[in-house]
C-alpha cells in the first residue's frame, strides 16, 4: 500500500474534475469526495502510526529526479485535521449555498483547493512547495471572491496581491538555494546546509514570503477583510487550513530542512513578531465590531501564540523537554483549527439567519439558536486555551517551557492575550443572555448546526482529554519508557 | 475494573452526564428533568458514602489519566478531599431540591440545570483533585460553568454583575495557572501529600517559592474573596437564590479556600510555609478581610448583599486557621469550611424564600416575617446564631478551636482580638434583622401579597432544605464530639498531617 | 435515678418549648421548673454524669452549693411562671413570652448544671440571649432601649468569658477544671471573668443595664432577672476562681472595693428614683455588691473561703426569693391596687432589711460570722459596711414602700386568685427560718429598720424642700444617660462626615 500518500491528493483533485463537468451534482460529489478522502487520510494515518514515516516517489523514478511525497507524523496530523474541517466545512457550505448559483462555483475551486493543501502537507521538494503554495493561494483567493459585495472583492484582490509578492519572495530564495546547494530535496538538503550569508538570505527570502503568507504581524493587514468577508466556509478554511499550511512549511524549514543554519536571534525575532501577535490581534478583535472580523483577528493573534513557539524550539536541545514542546506546538495548531472552523460556521448561521453579523445586534438570535450558541461557546474556551481544550494543555507547555528556559518575557504576553481572549469571547457570549422565554427545540437544522458542533467538540474536548495522543504520534521521545 | 481506580471519576460522571442529558431535553419535560437530578445526587451521595469508608479504612482511590507528558490528570481521594467531596454533595442534594422549587415555571431550566449540574461536577473533581494541574483545571471549569448560572436571568444588572464575575475570575486563575506552572517547572509534577512536599526536595530557590506562593494565594484567593480581591462577591448576588446558596457556601467561595489550605498543607506543607515567613502575610490578609467584610455589611441594607460580605467575612476564618501553625487551628481552619457551608447556604435559602414568596429584598423591609413565615426565620436564626459563635450552634466550635489553636500557637494577641471583634460586628448586623423578624409588627402592606392559601408558609421545594441545613448545623454543633461528625473527621485529617 | 432528674431538669424546658403553641402551653410553662425543683431536693451532692458525644465532651452535675442555687432557682423560676400565668391573661405575644422564658430557664439550668466549660457558656449565652427577648416583650420605645443596652453589654460578657475559657482550658488541659487546677492564671484570663461576670452581677462601672432592664421587663420576668440570672455570675466566680487554693490579693482587693462601692453607692443612686421597679433595681445592685465584696475577701484570704462561699450562697438564695416576692408583690399591687396585698408587701420588704426572725437576718449573720472572723487585714471593712449596707437596703425598702402607698386605693379588693403564686413564695420565705436553729438575737438586728421607719416617717411628714428637690434627678441607668449621648453625637458626626464626603465626591 505504499501508493497510499497519492490518495489524498488524486480524490479531491478527481472531485474538482467531476464537480466541473457536472455543476448540478456538484455538492453530491463534493461532499463524496470529503469523505472519501478523510477515508483515505484515515488509512495512511494508521499506516504511519504502525510503520512509520512513508516516503513514496510518483511515478517510481528516483528521488532526486522524481517528485516525492513523503508522509511522516506531523504531515499526517496536518492532513487529518485538514479532512475533518473540509468534511464539515464542506457539508455546512451545502445548506449555506443552497439555491444559489454559487453552489456550484463553489465546489471545484474548493476541492481544488484541498487537493493543493494535500499537496503541500505532502511534499518533499522546495519546488512542490513553491508550486502547491501558489495553488493553494490561487484557489483561496477565488473562494474569497464568492463572497458577496464589493467589499469581499477587494479584500480577495489585497489578498491576491499581497500572496504573488509572497510566493515571489518564497521563489527568488528557493532559486538562490539551487545554485548554492544544487538540489532542492528536503530530504537531502538538510544534510548539506551550512549557516552562512548565502543561506540566511534564501531563508530570510523564503520566510519573508511565508510569513506574509501565514498573516504574522505586522504583515496580516490582509487577513481580516478577507477572512471577514468571505463566505463562511471559505472563512472557515482559510483560518483554519490556508492560514496554517504556510505556517506548517515554515516548520519545516526552520526546524528541519534550515535548522543547522539558524540563529537564536532569528527565532527571537519570530517571536517578538508572534507576540506582538497575540497583543495586536486580540486587542482588535476585542473592538471588533463585527462577529466573522472579531474571528479574523482571532486567528492573527492565535497564530502570534505558534510563533512565540519558535525561540523556545531553538533554545531546547534534542530531548523529552523538546519534544514535549514541539507536541504541544501541533497541539495548540490543531486545537486552532477545529475551533476556528467552528467559530466561522457558527458565524455563518448566525449572520444568515439575522441578516448580519454585527455583534451588538446578536441577542435574539443567539437565543434562538442554543445549539451554535453552545458551540459558539465551546470554540471560544478553545481559543482562550481553557481546560479542558486541548489549547490549555498546550499552553501550559509552552509557559512551562518559557519557565524551563529562563525566558520569562512570554508569560505576560500569554497572560494578557488569554486574558483578552477571554474578553472578546465573553463579550459575545454575554449577548446570549437575556430576558424572554427560550426555544422549544434545541436544534432547529442540523446540517447547519452540526458540523460545527462537531468541530468544536473535538477541538474542547476530544484533543482536551486525548490530548496524550499528539504526543504518542508525533514527539514520542517526550514520553517515559512505558506507554499506555 | 477494579473499584479503586475507577471510583472517583464514577463521582464525577454521576452528576456530569445527567448534566449533559438535561441540557437536551426540552423546557416543558421537567418530570424526567428532576428525576435526572435527583438520581444523579443520590446516587452520587452513595459512591461518596463507599468512598468515606474506604478512606477511613486507609484504602487508597485515584484515576490517573496522562493528558501530556508529565502531566497527569489525577483524581485521588484522601481524607482532606472526602470532607470536601461530602460537603458538595449533600449541600448538592439540598440545593437540587431548593433550585426545583424556586425556578418552578420559570425560564430556560433546562439551561439553568445543566449548567448546575456541570458547577457541581467541577466542583467535585476539585476536591478530589491528586495534584495541582488537576486542581487548576476544574477550578477554572468552575469558573465557566458558574457563569451562566449568575447571568441566568439575563436583565442587564445580572449580565454585567456575571461580567465582573468572570473578569475576576479568569484573572485570578491567570495568577493561578502561571504560578501552577512555575511550580510545576521548577520542582516537578506534585501530587498533594499530605505534610507536603515542597520542604523534603532540596536545590529549590526560596525566593522564587516564595514569588509562586504568592501568585498561587492571589490567584485563589480571587475566589476565596480576599480583601481587597472580593469585589465580585456583592455584585454576583443578581444571581437566583439557589446559585447564590451554592456559591457562597459549596462552590466558588469554598473552592478558593479549599484550594488554600491545599497549598499551604498538601503542597507546601505548614511548617515549611511557616519556616519562609509566609504564613504571617496571610495571616494578616485573613484577618483584614475578617473585619473588613463585617464592617461593610454593616452597612448593607439589601439582605442579599448583607449576606454576601458577611461571607467575605467568614470564609477568611478558614485561611486564617490556616496561617496559624498547629494542629488545632488547623482544625478550627477545616472545620469552619465545613460549619459555614452550613450555615451560609441556610441564610441564602431563607433570603431566597423571603424574596420569592414576599417579594422582600432588604431588610427595611423584614418587619414581623417572623409571623408570616416562622419556619424559614427559624433556620434563618438559627444560620445567624451559627455565624455569630452561639453555642451550640456549629459557628461556635469552629471558633473555639480556632481561639484555641490561636492560644496554642502563642498567636493569641492579635488573633482572639479579631476573632471577638468580628463576633462582635457579627451579633451587629445579624441581630437587628432577628429582632425586626421576630418583635417588629408586620406592615399594612406587603410588595407581594402573601400565599396563605398554603397550609405551609411557602412551597415544600423551597421549606425543608433551609430547615434541614439548619439541622445539620445544629447538630453539627452540639454534636461535635459524637463519632463521624465533621469535627471529627477533621480532627483525623489533622492527624494525618500532622504525622509526618 | 438522679442521673435521670438531672438531665429531666435539662431537657424538661426544652421539650416544654414544642407544646408552648398548644393550648396547654401556659400550664406547662409553670410546671416546667418542677423537674429542677425536685433534682435540687434529691439529687445527692457530688452526683456528676459524662455524656461524651454531646458538644465537646458534656459533664453535667450538681456540687453543694449548685444545688442550692438550683433550689430557690428553680422555685423562683416556677412561681414566677405561675404569676405570669395568672396576670398575662390579655397577652398578644403571650406565646413569645413563653418562648424566651422558657429558653432563659433552660439556659439557667444548664449553667448552674453544666460541669465543663462548653455547658457552662453554652447556659450563659442561651440566658443572657433570651432574657432580651424578656426584656423587649412590651415593644416599647423604653423597652427597645434597655434591651439594646442590655445586649450589648451581654454579648461583651459573653464573648469575654469565651476569652477566658479558651485560655482556661488550654491551661489547664481539661474542660472541667477543679479549683487545684485553676492556680496560676493569668492577668488577662483573671480580668476577662472579672468583666464578663461583673457585668452578668451588676458590680457598680458595670451595672449600668440593670436598672433600665429591670422596669421595662414586665413583672414576672424582672422578678427572674433579679432573682435568678444575676446570681449566676457568682456561681461562675465561685467555680472558676481558685477559692480555697490560692491568694490573689490585687484582684480580691478589686472585688472588695467594687462590692463596697455598689453597696454603697445603692442608696443615693436608688433613692432618688420614682419608680418602685428602678429602686428594686438599685437595691440589688447593693446587696449583689456586699456578696462580691465578701468574694473578694475569700480571694485574699484562701483559708476563710470555704465559709464565705457558704454565706454567700445562703445570702443570694435569700435575696433571690425576697426580690422575687417584692417583685411580683409590685406586680399584684400595681395590677390589682388592693391594700391588702400592699400590706402583705411589707413582709418581703422588712425581710429584705433584715427584720428578725427572717431569712434576711438569717443571711446578713452568716455573712457576718464569715467574715468578721478573718484574720485578715481587709476583714476590717467589713465592721462598717455591713451596718452601712442594713441601714440602705432599709431606707430603700421604705422609699420603695413609700412609693408603692401610692398606688394602693381604699375601696380594691384583694386578687386572691391571681395572687396566690406570690402568696405560696412569701410562704416559703416565712417558713424557711424554721429550718434553722440558733436564730441571730432580735435587738441587735432590729436597729437599722427602727432607724429607717423613723427616718421615713419624718421626712413624709416634714417634706424638707432638700430632699424633695433630689427625687427624679438620678436617671435609671445613671451614668448610661451621658454616655449614650456621647455615642449617639460620634455615631451622628461619622454619619454627618461621611455625607458630606459623598456630596462633595458627587459634586466634584
Amino acid at each position: 500500500m505504499n501508493s497510499l500518500p497519492v490518495w489524498p491528493i488524486i480524490l479531491p483533485l478527481s472531485g474538482a474534475l467531476l464537480a466541473i463537468l457536472w455543476p448540478r451534482r456538484s455538492a453530491r460529489i463534493g461532499l463524496f469526495a470529503s469523505l472519501s478522502t478523510l477515508f483515505a487520510t484515515g488509512l495512511l494515518l494508521w499506516q504511519v502510526a504502525s510503520q512509520g514515516q512513508l516516503i513514496h516517489p510518483l511515478g517510481g523514478w528516483d528521488p532526486g529526479l522524481a517528485i516525492v511525497l513523503r508522509a511522516d507524523a506531523l504531515a499526517t496530523t496536518l492532513l487529518l485535521m485538514s479532512s475533518l474541517v473540509a468534511l464539515a466545512a464542506g457539508w455546512y457550505a451545502t445548506a449555506y449555498f443552497e439555491n444559489t448559483t454559487k453552489q456550484s462555483q463553489f465546489w471545484p475551486l474548493w476541492l481544488l483547493m484541498i487537493a493543493a493543501l494535500h499537496a503541500m502537507l505532502l511534499s518533499a521538494d522546495l519546488f512542490n512547495l513553491y508550486v502547491t503554495l501558489e495553488l493553494l493561494g490561487l484557489s483561496a483567493v477565488s473562494l474569497a471572491a464568492l463572497g458577496a459585495g464589493r467589499a469581499a472583492v477587494e479584500a480577495a484582490l489585497r489578498y491576491l496581491t499581497v500572496g504573488l509578492l509572497g510566493s515571489m519572495a518564497f521563489l527568488a530564495g528557493l532559486t538562490l538555494v539551487y545554485t548554492r546547494y544544487g538540489t532542492l530535496d528536503m530530504l537531502s538538503l538538510a544534510q548539506v546546509i551550512e549557516s552562512e550569508p548565502a543561506t540566511w538570505l534564501a531563508l530570510a527570502l523564503m520566510s519573508t514570503g511565508l510569513l506574509v503568507k501565514s498573516a504574522l504581524f505586522p504583515l496580516h493587514f490582509w487577513l481580516p477583510p478577507a477572512h471577514a468577508n468571505a463566505p463562511a466556509p471559505v472563512s472557515a478554511a482559510l483560518s483554519a487550513l490556508v492560514v496554517k499550511a504556510a505556517f506548517y512549511l515554515m516548520l519545516r524549514l526552520w526546524l528541519d530542512t534550515f535548522q543547522s543554519a539558524l540563529t537564536p536571534a532569528a527565532s527571537s525575532l519570530l517571536g517578538l513578531l508572534g507576540a506582538g501577535a497575540v497583543l495586536w490581534g486580540s486587542w482588535n478583535a476585542l473592538r471588533a465590531p463585527r462577529l466573522k472580523l472579531l474571528a479574523a483577528y482571532s486567528t492573527v493573534a492565535q497564530l502570534g501564540y505558534l510563533f512565540i513557539f519558535f525561540p523556545l524550539l531553538m533554545a531546547l536541545p534534542p530531548g523529552p523537554r523538546y519534544d514535549a514542546a514541539f507536541g504541544a506546538l501541533v497541539l495548540m495548531a490543531l486545537t486552532h483549527g477545529f475551533a476556528k472552523s467552528a467559530l466561522f460556521l457558527t458565524a455563518g448561521v448566525i449572520q444568515q439567519r439575522a441578516g448580519h453579523d454585527r455583534i451588538e445586534g446578536l441577542g435574539g438570535t443567539a437565543r434562538a439558536l442554543p445549539v451554535t450558541t453552545f458551540t459558539l461557546a465551546l470554540a471560544g474556551v478553545a481559543l482562550i486555551g481553557l481546560p479542558p481544550s486541548g489549547a490549555f494543555i498546550a499552553k501550559w507547555q509552552l509557559l512551562s517551557s518559557a519557565f524551563a528556559l529562563g525566558q520569562w518575557f512570554w508569560v505576560p504576553v500569554v497572560t494578557i492575550g488569554s486574558l483578552l481572549a477571554a474578553a472578546y469571547v465573553f463579550r459575545v457570549l454575554g449577548y446570549a443572555f437575556g430576558t424572554g422565554e427560550g426555544v422549544a427545540h434545541a436544534l432547529s437544522n442540523g446540517r447547519e448546526e452540526l458540523p460545527a458542533l462537531l468541530l468544536a467538540i473535538i477541538a474542547t474536548v476530544v484533543l482536551g482529554l486525548g490530548s496524550i495522543i499528539v504526543w504518542h504520534f508525533i514527539a514520542p521521545g517526550a514520553l517515559p519508557a512505558e506507554s499506555f | 475494573m477494579r473499584l479503586e481506580t475507577w471510583l472517583p471519576a464514577l463521582i464525577l460522571l454521576s452528576s456530569l452526564v445527567p448534566g449533559l442529558v438535561i441540557f437536551l431535553l426540552r423546557e416543558e419535560n421537567h418530570i424526567l428533568r428532576t428525576s435526572l437530578n435527583l438520581v444523579g445526587a443520590v446516587m452520587k451521595l452513595g459512591l461518596v458514602g463507599i468512598m468515606i469508608w474506604g478512606v477511613f479504612h486507609e484504602r487508597v482511590f485515584e484515576t490517573r489519566w496522562t493528558l501530556a507528558p508529565g502531566l497527569d490528570l489525577v483524581l485521588h481521594a484522601d481524607a482532606l478531599s472526602v470532607l470536601f467531596v461530602t460537603l458538595s454533595t449533600v449541600l448538592w442534594l439540598v440545593t437540587t431540591v431548593y433550585a426545583i422549587g424556586y425556578l418552578e415555571n420559570g425560564p430556560h431550566r433546562s439551561r439553568f440545570f445543566g449548567f448546575f449540574s456541570l458547577c457541581v461536577t467541577a466542583t467535585v473533581g476539585l476536591a478530589l483533585a491528586g495534584n495541582l494541574f488537576t486542581f487548576v483545571i476544574f477550578y477554572e471549569i468552575l469558573t465557566l460553568s458558574t457563569y451562566p448560572l449568575v447571568a441566568h436571568k439575563g436583565t442587564t444588572e445580572a449580565v454585567r454583575g456575571a461580567r465582573i464575575y468572570l473578569s475576576y475570575t479568569l484573572a485570578g486563575g491567570m495568577l493561578l495557572l502561571v504560578g501552577a506552572i512555575w511550580l510545576h517547572t521548577m520542582a516537578g509534577p506534585l501530587d498533594f501529600a499530605q505534610g507536603g512536599i515542597l520542604g523534603d526536595i532540596d536545590g529549590l530557590d526560596t525566593t522564587l517559592l516564595s514569588w509562586i506562593f504568592l501568585l498561587l494565594i492571589t490567584g485563589l484567593g480571587v475566589k476565596a474573596a480576599l480583601v481587597p480581591l472580593h469585589g465580585w462577591l456583592p455584585q454576583a448576588m443578581v444571581a437566583p437564590a439557589p446559585v447564590s446558596a451554592l456559591l457562597h457556601a459549596v462552590a466558588v467561595v469554598k473552592a478558593g479556600a479549599f484550594g488554600i489550605v491545599r497549598i499551604v498543607y498538601d503542597v507546601y506543607g505548614v511548617e515549611f510555609a511557616d519556616s519562609l515567613d509566609l504564613l504571617a502575610p496571610l495571616g494578616a490578609a485573613a484577618a483584614v478581610t475578617i473585619i473588613y467584610g463585617s464592617v461593610k455589611a454593616l452597612s448593607q441594607d439589601h439582605l442579599k448583599k448583607r449576606l454576601a460580605y458577611s461571607t467575605v467575612s467568614q470564609v477568611s476564618y478558614i485561611a486564617l486557621g490556616t496561617a496559624i501553625v498547629g494542629p488545632i487551628a488547623t482544625i478550627g481552619g477545616m472545620v469552619h469550611l465545613v460549619h459555614q457551608g452550613l450555615l451560609k447556604i441556610t441564610l441564602f435559602f431563607a433570603a431566597g424564600n423571603y424574596a420569592e414568596t414576599l417579594g422582600i429584598h432588604k431588610v427595611s423591609e423584614m418587619n414581623g416575617v417572623g409571623r408570616l413565615m416562622p419556619g424559614t426565620t427559624l433556620a434563618f436564626t438559627i444560620g445567624a446564631l451559627g455565624m455569630i459563635g452561639i453555642p451550640p450552634v456549629a459557628g461556635f466550635i469552629s471558633k473555639w478551636y480556632l481561639g484555641l489553636g490561636a492560644v496554642e500557637a502563642g498567636a493569641a494577641t492579635w488573633v482572639m482580638p479579631v476573632l471577638v471583634a468580628s463576633s462582635l460586628l457579627n451579633a451587629a448586623y445579624f441581630l437587628p434583622i432577628l429582632y425586626r423578624a421576630w418583635f417588629r409588627d408586620l406592615p399594612r402592606e406587603w410588595p407581594t401579597p402573601p400565599r396563605h392559601t398554603r397550609r405551609l408558609e411557602t412551597q415544600a421545594f423551597l421549606l425543608w432544605p433551609p430547615v434541614a441545613t439548619a439541622t445539620l448545623a445544629l447538630a453539627a454543633g452540639l454534636f461535635a464530639a459524637a463519632p463521624y461528625s465533621p469535627l471529627e473527621w477533621v480532627e483525623l485529617i489533622a492527624a494525618r498531617e500532622y504525622r509526618q | 435515678m438522679s442521673s435521670a432528674l438531672l438531665i429531666l431538669a435539662l431537657l424538661t424546658p426544652l421539650l416544654t418549648l414544642v407544646f408552648v403553641f398548644t393550648r396547654i402551653g401556659g400550664p406547662l410553662t409553670v410546671v416546667a421548673a418542677l423537674p429542677a425543683l425536685a433534682a435540687a431536693i434529691a439529687v445527692p451532692a457530688g452526683t456528676s454524669i459524662d455524656i461524651p458525644w454531646l458538644l465537646l465532651g458534656t459533664r453535667l452535675g450538681l456540687d453543694a452549693n449548685a444545688g442550692i442555687f438550683l433550689l430557690f432557682t428553680s422555685l423562683l423560676w416556677m412561681v414566677a411562671a405561675a404569676h405570669a400565668a395568672s396576670q398575662l391573661q390579655v397577652d398578644v405575644n403571650a406565646v413569645r413570652f413563653r418562648i424566651f422564658y422558657l429558653l432563659a430557664m433552660s439556659g439557667n439550668f444548664i449553667l448552674v448544671l453544666g460541669q465543663d466549660l462548653i455547658s457552662f457558656y453554652l447556659g450563659f449565652a442561651l440566658m443572657g440571649l433570651a432574657a432580651y427577648g424578656l426584656v423587649v416583650h412590651d415593644g416599647t420605645p423604653l423597652a427597645r432601649r434597655a434591651g439594646r443596652i442590655y445586649l450589648v453589654m451581654t454579648l461583651v460578657a459573653e464573648f469575654a468569658l469565651l476569652f477566658a475559657f479558651v485560655m482556661m482550658y488550654w491551661r489547664t488541659g481539661t474542660l472541667s477544671p477543679n479549683h487545684a487546677q485553676l492556680i496560676g492564671a493569668g492577668m488577662l484570663e483573671l480580668g476577662l471573668l472579672m468583666l464578663a461576670f461583673g457585668i452578668k452581677a451588676g458590680v457598680i462601672g458595670l451595672h449600668l443595664w440593670l436598672p433600665l432592664a429591670h422596669p421595662a421587663a414586665p413583672v414576672p420576668a424582672s422578678a427572674v432577672l433579679s432573682g435568678a440570672m444575676i446570681k449566676t455570675a457568682l456561681i461562675g466566680w465561685m467555680r472558676y476562681l481558685p477559692f480555697g487554693h490560692e491568694s490573689l490579693p490585687e484582684w480580691g482587693l478589686l472585688l472588695l472595693i467594687a462590692g463596697a462601692a455598689g453597696a454603697l453607692l445603692a442608696l443615693p443612686l436608688g433613692l432618688p428614683q420614682t419608680n418602685p421597679k428602678v429602686v428594686l433595681a438599685y437595691s440589688s445592685v447593693g446587696k449583689m455588691g456586699s456578696m462580691v465584696c465578701a468574694l473578694g475577701l475569700a480571694l485574699i484570704e484562701p483559708s476563710a473561703a470555704p465559709a464565705i462561699i457558704a454565706a454567700v450562697t445562703l445570702f443570694a438564695a435569700h435575696h433571690g426569693l425576697t426580690k422575687g416576692a417584692l417583685f411580683l408583690g409590685f406586680g399584684v399591687v400595681k395590677s390589682s391596687s388592693s391594700p391588702w396585698a400592699f400590706s402583705l408587701l411589707v413582709f418581703p420588704a422588712l425581710a429584705l432589711a433584715g427584720l428578725p426572725f427572717t431569712t434576711g437576718a438569717l443571711a446578713k449573720e452568716f455573712l457576718s460570722l464569715s467574715v468578721l472572723g478573718v484574720a485578715e487585714k481587709w476583714s476590717w471593712v467589713f465592721f462598717w459596711l455591713l451596718p452601712i449596707a442594713a441601714l440602705s437596703t432599709a431606707l430603700l425598702m421604705a422609699r420603695f414602700l413609700y412609693l408603692m402607698s401610692g398606688l394602693a386605693e381604699r375601696k380594691s379588693s384583694f386578687p386572691l386568685l391571681p395572687a396566690l403564686p406570690w402568696l405560696g413564695l412569701l410562704t416559703v420565705i416565712l417558713l424557711t427560718p424554721l429550718a434553722y436553729d440558733g436564730l441571730p438575737s432580735p435587738v441587735k438586728n432590729s436597729w437599722p429598720i427602727a432607724i429607717a421607719a423613723a427616718t421615713a416617717i419624718l421626712v413624709t411628714r416634714a417634706r424638707p424642700a432638700l430632699l424633695t428637690s433630689l427625687v427624679g434627678r438620678i436617671p435609671p441607668g445613671d451614668l448610661i444617660v451621658p454616655l449614650s449621648n456621647l455615642t449617639a453625637r460620634l455615631v451622628a458626626a461619622y454619619r454627618l462626615s461621611r455625607g458630606r464626603l459623598r456630596a462633595a465626591n458627587e459634586a466634584g
